[in-house]
């Protein structure tokens, strides 16, 4: 079949081609992914069926701290995994963590790199990366560090790792940026950079004009939760970074592509809506029927990214948002929905040995 | 309101202040006079013409997030424990002789004072039990009233109190200490309610500065914190996350078996799965008239069934976040249903769910009415399994035959359990019960003795 072009200016692909492609997909995990096989035929759900890519089952993204979606051929078996990414989990380890097995890196790499760069460095080749993101020497199973290292290769001029595996904090963190003469790209999550303007307690820093940010990551699952425009209105005060250069990045360990807010490109208005590439559609399912919504109603969000050719890619997540022009809006995760302590607690008594049937 | 923080850290030192005037007050009253007049006030809760319970059954379901018809249940069932009567029983239940926490008794005896000297310590210890001169509880908001208990022990000690009740759980705390400075205003002056978020810890720091003890409620990480800060000269008390779990036994799986079903739904759905006392696993033995699989049906139609009566709406059907998490387990639980290890049942609109495991399985935490149900050859089996979650057990509901009880109650609470009980006294236990293991009066008090 025709695959439409993923180079250039990442054109919408109209809903046939796009549909075309999500059924061929879903051919493909439906014959070699058992426990996703075994939710469609429960279903009666088969790639025969499926008249429209809508229809096809998704996974609640939560099944992927039970289930190890793994779509890859049974002589693939020999030539291992590309990489497998594990969700981060709280720092008494007392939660779940989720796998996502990546069978074929180069998909990944592919989808990651032009809305990178349309969103980060639609005006330069290179920059120089700051990194408030560990490496993934330092973290090898975490996907933002797999992110950060394919940013670093192929957008960046040199890099600054000021964070690493264990959340430790380089001693010159702070002047690193003060030494830096020329426009830099910093990456990091909501937290690191509440961590460091801790560390800007004296002052700020004057970082050269055309420097920008990305931040990842929200609030989720932070202890502190400050409001996403306080932490941004200071990080631009201590880097002097303008807010409309703080380019927020939406993903998530079990989607292999990523959105943005194109802020960079098209300026402050784009705050707060993020941009799917092509190749990942987003709807807004019903909380109770997940029925579509249409335009402007909250609901449930739903991806379905064709990069996740090796797991699963219909995918139903947990965070709540809204649709309008195309365009995705965050509205939040369920607080506390799996209590701490408590999953674990009944993890503990369920996994000894019972009685069997 | 939910949410709404109303003390800064600067404030506390005033309240503190305040409260360690209104001590004296306290002090000054017996316990069994101030038993009374807590339960002059906990008593209004119960009676439908007066506008104190009016109010909170206003407020209780947006506050509580349930229905108003399962508020009303919640608040009479918390209500039960907040008369007179039933706080002296408290007393007597923890103390003996509750005098003891208003002057020096010589246990075992009369009160020392009568006599003016012991009987060369022949006659028993003289001894008396304090109140902390200042008790801070931090409390949680799953369950509506966990709050106003809290603040009834305290007081019953005649210790001064400043209390965070539970984000959810304000108002009742709210209207009690109200009402209770209205009827007395001594006793009034001894309680602060504040609310602010727990992740404030700076505010947390500031108001444990000065207490003698500190108990906190809530979940492991939510104890951990309060725990470590703090002071070293305070005694901590930590009720951390609990959960129950329910033993059917084959004797109960004959006549009257939907009886049982209809116990095991009501326990589930009091608390809307919140509780510790709620029962999270259900094990039910096999080889009795009903399957444990036609069981979780039974339980499923009780729990249809109670949707008219408590309807779940107000847990989490307007709320999308909450729904996002239902959807996120279920979805989770059908995939176990493919793989063949189990098979669920639930409302469509409403938010109940009820997993009946065929295999061993691994499921997230299931938000709202939901219980999971699973087949067991013996119960005795049942306490091995407990093993690393005794930490976290408490309530064990029970439905079988009485002689099996005893037993199956020295092996479960050697595992970890404090309390065995049947299905239907599951959800509301009496004030006097050992809350995780300890009297609650007892564990706030600090003994003295004159040798």
């Amino acid at each position: 079949m025709n695959c439409p072009a993923v180079d250039g200016q990442l054109q919408a692909w109209s809903d046939d081609d796009f549909g075309a492609m999500a059924r061929e997909v879903f051919s493909w995990q439906f014959e070699l992914c058992q426990p996703y096989r075994g939710l469609c035929e429960r279903r009666g759900i088969t790639p025969s069926s499926v008249s429209d890519w809508r229809e096809i089952p998704a996974v609640p993204s939560t099944a992927f701290k039970y289930f190890d979606f793994v779509s890859v051929p049974d002589d693939f078996a020999g030539e291992g995994l590309d990489a497998l990414f594990e969700t981060s989990g709280t720092t008494q380890g007392s939660e779940r963590r989720g796998r996502h097995a990546v069978p074929r890196a180069s998909l990944y790499r592919a989808s990651f790199h032009h809305p990178f760069r349309l969103a980060l460095l639609p005006d330069v080749e290179r920059m120089p990366v700051v990194s408030l993101i560990p490496s993934v020497d330092e973290a090898p199973r975490s996907s933002l560090s797999s992110m950060v290292e394919m940013a670093v290769e192929e957008f960046g001029s040199g890099v600054e790792w000021l964070v690493d595996g264990d959340g430790v904090w380089r001693a010159d963190a702070v002047d690193v940026l003060h030494a830096s003469q020329t426009p830099v790209l910093i990456l990091g999550t909501a937290l690191a950079f509440l961590h460091l303007l801790e560390q800007f307690a004296e002052g700020s820093v004057r970082l050269a004009d055309g420097s920008r940010i990305m931040e990842t990551g929200g609030f989720k699952g932070a202890r502190r939760s400050v409001a996403r425009h306080e932490l941004y209105t200071s990080i631009s005060v201590a880097t002097s970074v303008p807010e409309h250069r703080i380019v927020n990045e939406y993903g998530m360990t079990e989607l292999l592509s990523q959105m943005y807010e194109p802020v960079l490109a098209e300026g402050p208005d784009a705050q707060g809506w993020h941009v799917a590439p092509p190749w990942l559609r987003v709807r807004i399912l019903d909380p109770t029927s997940l029925a579509e919504q249409g335009e402007g109603e909250e609901g449930i969000i739903a991806f379905f990214d064709l990069a996740n050719l090796g797991s699963v890619s219909h995918i139903v997540t947990e965070d709540v948002g809204v649709i309008e022009g195309g365009r995705l809006r965050l509205m939040g995760r369920a607080p506390g929905s799996n209590p701490r302590g408590c999953s674990r607690a009944m993890d503990d008594l369920m996994s000894a040995s019972g009685s069997g049937p | 309101m939910r949410g709404m923080r109303d003390v800064t850290a600067n404030d506390l030192a005033r309240i503190r202040a305040d409260l360690a005037v209104a001590r004296d007050g306290l002090l000054a009253r017996s316990a069994a006079e101030v038993a009374e007049i807590l339960g002059g006030v906990g008593a209004r809760f119960a009676d439908p013409s007066d506008p104190l319970r009016r109010a909170a059954l206003e407020g209780l379901p947006a506050e509580a997030a349930l229905s108003p018809p399962l508020a009303e249940a919640v608040l009479d069932g918390m209500a039960v424990d907040w008369t007179a009567a039933r706080l002296v029983r408290l007393l007597e239940a923890e103390f003996d002789d509750p005098r003891v926490l208003d002057r020096f008794v010589v246990r075992n005896g009369s009160a020392a004072s009568d006599h003016g000297e012991q009987d060369g310590g022949r006659r028993g210890r003289t001894v008396r039990a304090f109140g902390p001169s200042l008790c801070v509880q931090i409390s949680s908001g799953g369950v509506p009233g966990v709050s106003v208990n809290a603040l009834i022990r305290s007081l019953l000690v005649k210790a001064p109190t400043l209390i965070k009740p539970g984000a959810g759980d304000t108002l009742l705390t709210r209207l009690f200490a109200e009402a209770l400075a209205d009827v007395d205003p001594a006793l009034g002056a001894a309680v602060a309610v504040r609310y602010w978020r727990g992740e404030e810890r700076d505010v947390t720091a500031a108001a444990l500065d000065g207490a003698e003890v500190v108990v906190a409620y809530g979940s492991d990480e939510a104890v951990r914190s309060v725990r470590n800060l703090t002071p070293a000269t305070a005694r901590f008390v930590g009720y951390h996350h609990r959960f129950g779990i329910g033993l059917v036994g084959r004797e109960a799986l004959g006549a009257g078996v939907e009886k049982v079903a209809a116990h095991v739904a009501r326990a589930v759905a009091m608390f809307e799965h919140r509780g510790c006392v709620c029962p999270h696993i259900v094990f039910v033995e096999e080889h009795g008239n009903v399957v444990p699989e036609a069981f979780a049906e039974l339980v499923a139609g009780a729990l249809e069934g109670l949707e008219r009566r408590w309807p779940t709406d107000g847990a989490s059907g307007g709320r999308e976040v909450e729904r996002a998490a239902l959807v996120q387990a279920r979805g989770t639980v059908e995939l176990q249903e493919a793989a063949g290890a189990a098979r669920m049942l639930h409302g469509h609109e409403a938010s109940w769910t009820v997993v009946f495991e065929s295999d061993l399985v691994q499921l997230p935490q299931l938000p709202g009415r939901s219980v999971r149900i699973r087949g067991v050859s013996d119960l005795d089996d049942v306490p091995a399994m407990v093993g690393r979650a005794g930490r976290h057990l408490q309530s064990v509901g029970y439905a079988g035959d009485e002689r099996r009880a005893m037993g199956l109650a020295e092996a479960l609470t050697r595992a970890g359990a404090t309390r065995i009980v049947p299905f239907e006294h599951m959800s509301f236990p009496p004030a006097w019960w050992l809350h995780d293991g300890r009297g609650p009066l007892e564990t706030l008090v600090r003994w003295a003795e004159v040798e």
